[in-house]
């Protein structure tokens, strides 16, 4: 650096400067070797400190605690209410979690809602009626609404088809036990459908009313339904998917 | 969004001082300064020492040359004899008050002590080598008019 760059740079000096930039240390270095920039160094460096002093005198001794403070406590107080904002990472991080821990309840109780009371003696009954094949069944062709003295004469007191299912046609009838319970079932000729009808209330199986339920199952699924306490439950060789479809599809019709 | 400068009594007194000095009314300057710190928490300067200091002395003088406009312009070199001294305070400040912008604000900053040199220059706008000669000539036009008094 030379003289002339170092007056410029010195131009700009504050005593404590050398310590953070390395320029006003090199023109400090420069003033050191140079006594001609000494004297108009000297003289600036006096006229800054009574500037300094000048400035120094222009302070807020009477509207520091009047304005200035109060004003700069209000920020400080709404800066610890800002700690707790939503977009501050902690809190964030928390309701992150929360939100989480939420999604994943919901998720649980999606996951769950269809389940329904006595679902396990559904799954059973289902399990162990799809075991069975039509030529197991007593043959009897008609559409299941015409299934009702059938049923009658062969002990069951209450039969019930959703109206949906009425005019689907049987292969065959069939009165099974069910933890004591008489179950009427039904081979229909349409997709291999297999129903079962049966009064849930000895099960403890009751399904909100006009709604269906769906059990996954290997290699059948099924769906239920209720009415007045007479359970009728669906049953077709696939996943739950294709049952909730085939439903979607008859009460379609 | 945290504030993290200013913190403290003496860091107000720098805003209130460069507010003072470009306005001339204590209370307006205290109501700048109040109104600058309110809009400086909800920026994102608001959480950076460095920037959130620039940004005070930015809207300050935004503020204050809103409210008293001044004439804009480059100082000159004092043809005439200089002084070894200043003369009184009250005529050294008015003198400095009656520069031309950014040279007022470049004094102001300089010889207040909350910005560096290189960040008078980015709140100013000015490259250090146009805030040194602004500077000397500051100098010389006061030791020039202490040589005028004397």
């Amino acid at each position: 650096m030379n003289s002339k760059a170092a007056r410029l740079q010195l131009n700009l000096y504050r005593p404590g400067d050398e310590a953070e930039d390395p320029r006003v240390a090199q023109a400090l270095d420069v003033l050191k070797r140079d006594a001609a920039l000494w004297p108009e160094f000297q003289q600036d460096q006096s006229v800054d400190a009574a500037c300094r002093s000048l400035f120094g005198g222009l302070n807020a001794a009477d509207e520091m605690a009047d304005t200035l403070e109060p004003a700069l406590a209000e920020i400080q107080a709404r800066k610890r209410v800002h700690r707790l904002s939503f977009f501050d990472p902690g809190v964030l991080a928390v309701a992150l979690g929360f939100l989480f821990v939420l999604g994943l309840g919901v998720w649980l109780f999606l996951a769950d809602s269809d389940k329904f009371s006595g679902y396990d003696e559904a799954v059973s009954l289902s399990a162990q009626a799809t075991q069975l094949d039509v030529g197991q069944f007593e043959p009897v062709e008609t559409e299941l609404r015409e299934l009702n003295d059938w049923f009658a004469m062969n002990g069951i007191e209450r039969f019930w088809v959703p109206a949906a299912f009425a005019q689907f046609r049987s292969l065959g009838a069939r009165v099974m036990q069910f933890q004591n319970v008489k179950v009427a079932q039904i081979a229909i000729s349409d997709r291999n459908m297999m129903a079962l009808i049966f009064n849930g209330q000895p099960l403890g199986i009751s399904v909100p009313k006009g709604e269906w339920r769906f059990i996954e199952g290997q290699p059948y699924s099924s769906a239920i339904t209720e009415k007045d306490g007479m359970c009728f439950l669906v049953s077709i060789r696939g996943t739950r998917a294709d049952v909730e479809r085939m439903i979607a599809e008859v009460q379609g019709n | 969004m945290a504030v993290v400068w200013p913190t403290d009594r003496e860091e107000l007194d720098e805003l209130f001082r460069f507010a003072l000095f470009l306005g001339g009314d204590r209370e307006e300057a205290a109501r700048v300064v109040r109104d600058v710190l309110n809009s400086l928490e909800a920026r994102p300067e608001s959480s950076e020492e460095d920037r959130a200091r620039r940004f005070c002395f930015l809207e300050i003088r935004k503020l204050q040359l809103k409210n008293h406009p001044q004439k804009s312009g480059a100082l000159l070199k004092p043809a005439g004899p200089t002084a070894t001294s200043l003369p009184e305070d009250s005529r050294v400040l008015e003198t400095l008050r009656g520069f031309p912008e950014p040279v007022r604000s470049a004094a102001a900053l300089f010889f207040g002590t909350a910005l560096s040199p290189e960040d008078i220059g980015r709140v100013l706008d000015l490259s250090p080598k146009e805030l040194a000669v602004e500077i000397g000539l500051v100098r010389s036009n006061l030791l020039a008019l202490g040589a005028t008094v004397a």
